[in-house]
């Protein structure tokens, strides 16, 4: 048996990577084809949008299978120590290139808000410049920019829905710890219990954001076009709640094999990698609750 | 905003980001077999519930408010 051989486990021949890599190929490439400049409407879409969603289809094939593969694997005993440190420290680099990515976006934020904006209104030594370019614009934020891009618009109030999803954020919080103390005492039905409460607050905090987007949209005019604000507001806003969704679906996952009885007190990777996960989600959101809703 | 109640909305974030980090970092050194990432994650989570409850208390003292009105 290979879990006591001390090398690497060599994985038999596999279809998963070069799906992975067609998914990847039809999703950039539909999307670059579907970019206004690319396209003769000068609007977004066209026949690049069909090769985006084929794309989007083989990818969630490809994920679902090599999973399946991988959990099969694992509970058939093939893997050893080397695998689950490999596994680790695959996850660490993920974490790391998902903490730069949100980093990026929240650098942005900071950016245009006390460099940018400021400079175009002419503070620090940019007086020539507001004189010149945008002669009258003020330094505030919120702000679509100077032009006042996308029109007037209204904000989101921190204390309404923002607030809501933060406690209901922080509560799956408490529910996902609660089952993780549940996993390392041996106690299945508060694993079980913690987990599905923590699944179901997360599809919970979409549904409550999803409707506020609509709400954005539909009465305060504040889309993706509203400047530099609904720029920021939406990409930080968006990528979390993306972030959300795949971990509530993740977090479904690690459900599903709890309740099938795939994790002991001592060996429950996945278990540690999807609650860490969720707690980053967490994090990244009360970052978002302090400095875009309430902007300190 | 007051400047105090922003430099201690700031710390806690900080200090809510490094237990985080400080998870991430026993779960790939202890491989399951401590609960040092557990306990890490529950600082984190401890320190999150502090965190909205000072918010809650700085609005509802007046302390600070959210804008109400766009810039443009």
């Amino acid at each position: 048996m290979s879990s006591s051989h001390a090398g690497y486990y060599v994985p038999h021949g596999t279809k998963w990577p070069i799906l992975g890599s067609i998914a990847l190929t039809l999703i950039t490439a539909g999307f670059a084809n579907s970019l206004p400049t690319h396209n003769a409407s000068h609007t977004f879409g066209g026949p690049g949008v069909y090769a985006m969603y084929a794309g989007a289809a083989i990818l969630l094939v490809m994920l679902v299978g090599w999973f399946s593969t991988v959990i099969k694997e694992s509970q058939a005993g093939m893997f050893n120590e080397q695998v689950d440190r490999s596994f680790r420290w695959g996850m660490a680099w993920f974490i790391f290139s998902e903490v730069m990515f949100f980093a990026a976006f929240f650098g942005t934020l900071f950016y245009a808000r006390h460099m940018s904006v400021p400079w175009l209104a002419g503070e620090g030594s940019s007086a020539d410049m507001n004189a010149l370019l945008w002669p009258g614009f003020q330094n505030t934020w919120p702000s679509n920019g100077p032009g006042a891009v996308g029109g007037k618009f209204e904000i989101i109030p921190a204390w309404g829905v923002p607030a809501l999803n933060t406690l209901i954020l922080l509560t799956s919080g408490v529910t996902v710890t609660f089952a993780h103390w549940g996993l390392k005492k041996g106690n299945r039905g508060q694993l079980i219990l913690g987990l599905a409460a923590t699944v179901m607050l997360g599809f919970s905090f979409v549904y409550f954001q999803a409707h506020e987007y609509a709400e954005a949209y539909s009465h305060l005019n504040l889309t993706l076009g509203s400047g530099i604000y609904g720029t920021t507001f939406f990409m930080l806003t968006g990528f979390h709640g993306m972030h959300v969704t795949l971990g509530a679906i993740i977090l479904s996952v690690i459900l599903f094999r709890s309740i099938r009885g795939h994790f002991t007190a001592e060996h429950h990777f996945a278990f540690e990698a999807a609650a860490w996960y969720w707690h980053f989600v967490d994090v990244v959101w009360l970052g978002l609750f302090v400095f875009v809703y309430w902007l300190v | 905003m007051p400047f105090e109640f922003k430099v201690l909305v700031i710390l806690v974030l900080l200090a809510i980001v490094a237990s985080l980090g400080s998870g991430l970092f026993y779960l790939i050194r202890d491989g399951g077999q401590s609960e040092r990432a557990v306990k890490a994650l529950t600082i984190r989570i401890s320190l999150s519930v502090i965190l909205f409850a000072l918010v809650l208390v700085g609005y509802a003292t007046g302390y600070f408010s959210y804008p109400v009105a766009p810039g443009n």
